[in-house]
């Protein structure tokens, strides 16, 4: 947890697990002459893999076998079989705590997600972390690269976000995040109003989904909230330490940023889910996660607290605890594209592991973050982009009647029940998914998709037919020429045609020599006009020629 | 166009409905296919009584037309 002018960082020296890198099994490879193997394998029996190039078996073998083998022939080589695994990334046990281990995540990975961690800055140089740039608003930047960590905080924070998985070191909760670092913090973990409050304003310029502020300000500072609700209003998820200055009762000792509304406050919890012990209390707390004993990226020049120097080390803190939220929310915004902050963090209060007194309450809000690939108790709209396609799934309809989703006030084409599809070119689209709750209550919640192609230079959404090319587009029936351009207006020839219906039928379009004389194995067409032949689609001319570079007629 | 694309899909259609195109005859190759098209809704014509059967396609049209094929359900 880091003080605006004051430190304190809670130290503690863990030893670290060591990776095994091989180990041995009941399985023995047997090296001996071939007749002694020939033998061997009679009297020890349970040959599980022979050789061939090489007099060698294995065998499974309980230790008293082995040593009456040994003892029958002497000259017998015994070998173990040791299995090797590559050096693998470190998952710290407190994802497990909150379900966002590899394995609970996968295939998801905060793949094309902004997030910014705004603190001392990021260690540019750690091996296990990329920075995919960042800013310097602190009133001291570092020398080389201005939003390098010149002081660790920062670092720490972001391994837990977005530590590569690598093989090496540790993972993060989301390993393919674009990493951004905001350094406002000098490097002695101090900095100003003006110089946070200017670095919210770069995340928001710089269209950051995730903000994580393991600050803490023990006075409301006003110019930082009304930026922070800019931020919010703009659709960003900002998640904020809830502070380390411990309370009990119904004291409120939480810090700011986190008390403000537009910022997710995380408490600090130990790996039984009990209270950190300095982990801020109040009414504005939405979040426990873990938050003890840490282990994440440090940068190695500063690395002096646990006698390793390697990059890494121990830290506790709800600064620890606010980056395992960011991770989560993360993995959800690669999930689910499309929904707002506000529905994110309606679906995750939803899914939190109560602690605590039943609901809601001041030591642990919700309860302990938890990521559940199947989110049961929250209607939403999954939607899915291929290309320029995008496609809408309403889940969990059973709570929610008369569905509607809407483009402005067109409501979109059903492709069935509570499905629904449109295609587009690239650009930012809004959506609007209207509904009836369970309790009665109508409900409007917005949708915004951004899609990438197609990019065609000649065909935009201007255009009525724009809709029609980016289904084939999206369904790679047709891509344009490699100038970027569509040429709509273009007439098309016989051939273009034949490799748009070869592509939607998936006809074998491998070129090759047709019965047409004039479409040899050369043309790039020859495979599908050859195919929509032998499928009867096509006859060609009576002079016995399919003239390829013809336009085609209505 | 209308012969290959109805080759390729197969509507079903009523052959015994009227005609809407003045240029169109059953002495054509492509009367069915244009039967099928405009039942279908893949095309109209180019007019309400003229279907051009000998006009040049560009590759917009053409990409209309094949969406529709593919995805009736969409694009009609």
């Amino acid at each position: 947890m880091k003080r605006v002018g004051l430190l304190t960082l809670l130290l503690a020296f863990l030893f670290l697990p060591s990776h095994i890198f091989a180990e041995e099994t009941d399985t023995y490879l047997i090296h001996a002459n071939e007749d002694q193997l020939e033998e061997i394998k009679v009297q020890f029996g349970a040959v599980t893999k022979e050789f061939e190039e090489i007099p060698l078996v294995e065998l499974k073998l309980s230790e008293s076998d082995k040593a009456a083998l040994q003892e029958q022939f002497s000259s017998a080589e015994i070998y173990p079989n040791r299995q090797y695994e590559t050096a693998a990334d470190l998952v710290s046990p407190s994802f497990s705590m909150i379900k966002s281990a590899p394995k609970q995540t996968s295939p998801y990975s905060g793949k094309g997600v902004k997030v910014a961690v705004l603190d001392t800055g990021i260690d540019t140089e750690h091996p296990d972390l990329k920075v995919a740039g960042g800013v310097c608003t602190a009133a001291v930047c570092a020398s080389k690269v201005p939003y390098d960590d010149n002081f660790g905080h920062g670092t720490h924070v972001a391994g837990i976000i977005a530590a590569q998985k690598n093989d090496s070191g540790i993972i993060g909760i989301a390993p393919n995040v674009q990493l951004y670092a905001i350094k406002a913090m000098n490097n002695r973990g101090s900095g100003s109003t003006a110089q946070i409050t200017k670095g919210v304003e770069w995340a928001i310029q710089n269209k950051i989904d995730i903000l994580n502020l393991s600050i803490s300000i023990s006075v409301n500072d006003r110019p930082l909230e009304l930026m922070l609700q800019e931020a919010y209003k703009q659709g960003m998820i900002i998640i904020s330490a809830a502070g380390n200055e411990g309370g009990s009762g119904q004291m409120d000792t939480m810090t700011y940023p986190a008390k403000y509304s537009s910022v997710i406050a995380v408490g600090a919890v130990n790996n039984d889910f009990s209270r950190e012990e300095n982990s801020s209390i109040g009414p504005s707390m939405e979040f426990a996660a873990p938050g003890t004993e840490i282990f994440s990226t440090y940068p190695k020049e500063l690395d002096e607290w646990d006698n390793k120097i390697d990059g890494y080390r121990n830290l506790t803190g709800t600064s620890m605890a606010a980056p395992h939220v960011a991770g989560v929310f993360a993995i959800y915004k690669e999930q689910y594209p499309g929904l707002t902050n506000v529905k994110l963090r309606e679906m995750a209060q939803a899914t939190a592991k109560d602690l605590g007194t039943p609901g809601r309450d001041n030591v642990y809000g919700f309860g302990a973050i938890q990521y559940e690939k199947e989110i049961k108790a929250v209607p939403f709209i999954q939607a899915a982009i291929k290309k320029g396609g995008i496609s809408f799934t309403l889940k969990n309809s059973e709570l929610a009647t008369s569905p509607s989703l809407k483009e402005g006030t067109t409501e979109l084409k059903s492709t069935g029940t509570n499905k629904w599809e449109t295609y587009k070119t690239k650009g930012n689209y809004s959506f609007t998914f209207s509904y009836t709750d369970t309790k009665g209550v109508k409900k409007t919640e917005n949708l915004s998709i951004s899609l990438t192609e197609p990019a065609f230079k000649d065909v935009t959404m201007t255009s009525w037919f724009a809709p029609h090319i980016s289904y084939l587009y999206s369904n790679n029936m047709i891509s344009g020429y490699t100038d970027g351009t569509f040429k709509p207006r273009k007439e098309i020839t016989r051939a273009e045609a034949l490799i748009l219906i070869g592509r939607a039928k998936g006809l074998d379009g491998k070129a090759r020599n047709t019965v047409f004389k004039d479409v040899s194995a050369n043309n790039a067409a020859s495979g599908y006009i050859q195919a929509a032949y032998d499928k009867g689609i096509l006859s060609g001319f009576p002079d016995g020629t399919f003239r390829p570079y013809q336009s085609v007629t209505r | 166009m209308a012969l290959l694309i109805q080759n390729t899909y197969q509507f079903k259609f009523d052959p015994a409905a009227k005609m809407p195109f003045t240029d169109v005859n059953e002495s054509m190759a492509s009367y069915e296919a244009i039967q099928a098209m405009t039942q279908q809704g893949i095309t109209l014509g180019v007019s309400e009584t003229t279907f051009g059967p000998s006009m040049n396609m560009n590759r917009y049209s053409f990409s209309v037309f094949l969406a529709r094929a593919e995805n009736p359900l969409l694009f009609k």
